[in-house]
């Protein structure tokens, strides 16, 4: 295999794998916190978010359009059918992510390898990713003429994302500090 | 480090400082040693010395790179076990400079130091 296709066939398999990992924690999400609905877009409580920011820190363009992949798998039947929404909400659940990745890094000049990476850092781009992503939904939503309930929308996923993000980091977290610690008085 | 080695390295650079960063969230997120034996130089420096900067602090220390010791630094300013105050005269340079919560860190070791060996102490 020539350099050259390597690298494609890596750029795939990451994409692959992202959306895989987005479709089990959306799934994960259905079975867990779908009592927290509130439009058949939001969540108060959405833990795929985390899986956006990851991929998107982790991996750039690579893994924004593995969120645009795997936002297409999980499309609800009436999105999938409506062309507007079957192409613009995978695409903005890809690109909000990578939109305020590249905001946060200008403004805070965090470098490419996230070297210096600090929790204020982590709060900043999950807000920066639950804002961008409510405003691009949003968007498209106004744009194709679905929204009700605007103001509590926008909240809604702005409030969803950022929780879901912080659901999943901070037990990470918890576990990787205590973990160290226990390393350390071994 | 050969060309076809940085795009898997620039990856797995990523996942380490994304960690890094994840774990400091934690509440219970204590000093690592190397952040703990820094602070030791940097009390000792503090005690001794002259006033003094990150770039002193990153060119007297052999044992690590750089930007590894940089990190540490960053990492005591983070949990605020040091701060930096900027040269009235030049506001270019910026002094490393301890905390209320550093002479707490530095009293409390004292006094463990006290209850474990009090003999010590009393001489």
């Amino acid at each position: 295999m020539t350099p050259d296709l390597a690298r494609v066939a890596r750029s795939m398999l990451a994409v692959l794998i992202v959306a895989l990992a987005w479709v089990i924690v959306f799934k994960l999400n259905q079975l867990l916190f779908d009592g927290t609905r509130n439009s058949r877009w939001t969540h108060w409580i959405f833990i795929p978010a985390a899986v956006r920011i990851i991929a998107v820190m982790l991996l750039g363009w690579r893994g924004a359009a593995g969120l645009v992949l795997g936002a297409w798998f999980t499309l609800r039947p009436e999105d999938a059918g409506y062309l507007p929404h079957a192409i613009a909400l995978p695409v903005s659940s890809g690109l909000a992510p990578l939109f305020a990745m590249s905001m946060w890094r200008r403004l805070t000049g965090l470098r490419e390898d996230l070297n210096g990476l600090r929790a204020s850092d982590i709060v900043g781009l999950a807000l920066s990713c639950a804002v961008m992503n409510s405003a691009l939904l949003n968007l498209v939503l106004t744009l194709t003429g679905s929204v009700q309930r605007e103001l509590l929308q926008i909240v809604t996923v702005v409030v969803g994302d950022a929780a879901g993000i912080m659901i999943v980091l901070m037990p990470l977290a918890l576990l990787l500090s205590l973990r160290r610690t226990r390393r350390t008085t071994s | 480090m050969p060309d076809r080695l940085l795009p898997s390295s620039h990856s797995v650079l990523r996942l380490f400082n994304l960690l890094d960063g994840i774990r400091q969230l934690s509440p219970f997120s204590a000093l690592s040693p190397e952040e703990e034996q820094l602070l030791g130089r940097l009390v000792l420096r503090w005690h001794g010395q002259a006033r003094f900067t990150i770039s002193d602090i990153m060119h007297d220390d052999a044992s690590s790179s750089p930007s590894t010791v940089y990190r540490r630094v960053v990492g005591l300013l983070d949990k605020g076990l040091a701060e930096l105050h900027t040269d009235p005269n030049d506001r270019r340079i910026r002094y490393v400079e301890p905390t209320a919560l550093t002479r707490e860190y530095v009293r409390r070791m004292g006094e463990g130091l006290a209850d474990l060996f009090p003999e010590a102490h009393r001489a």
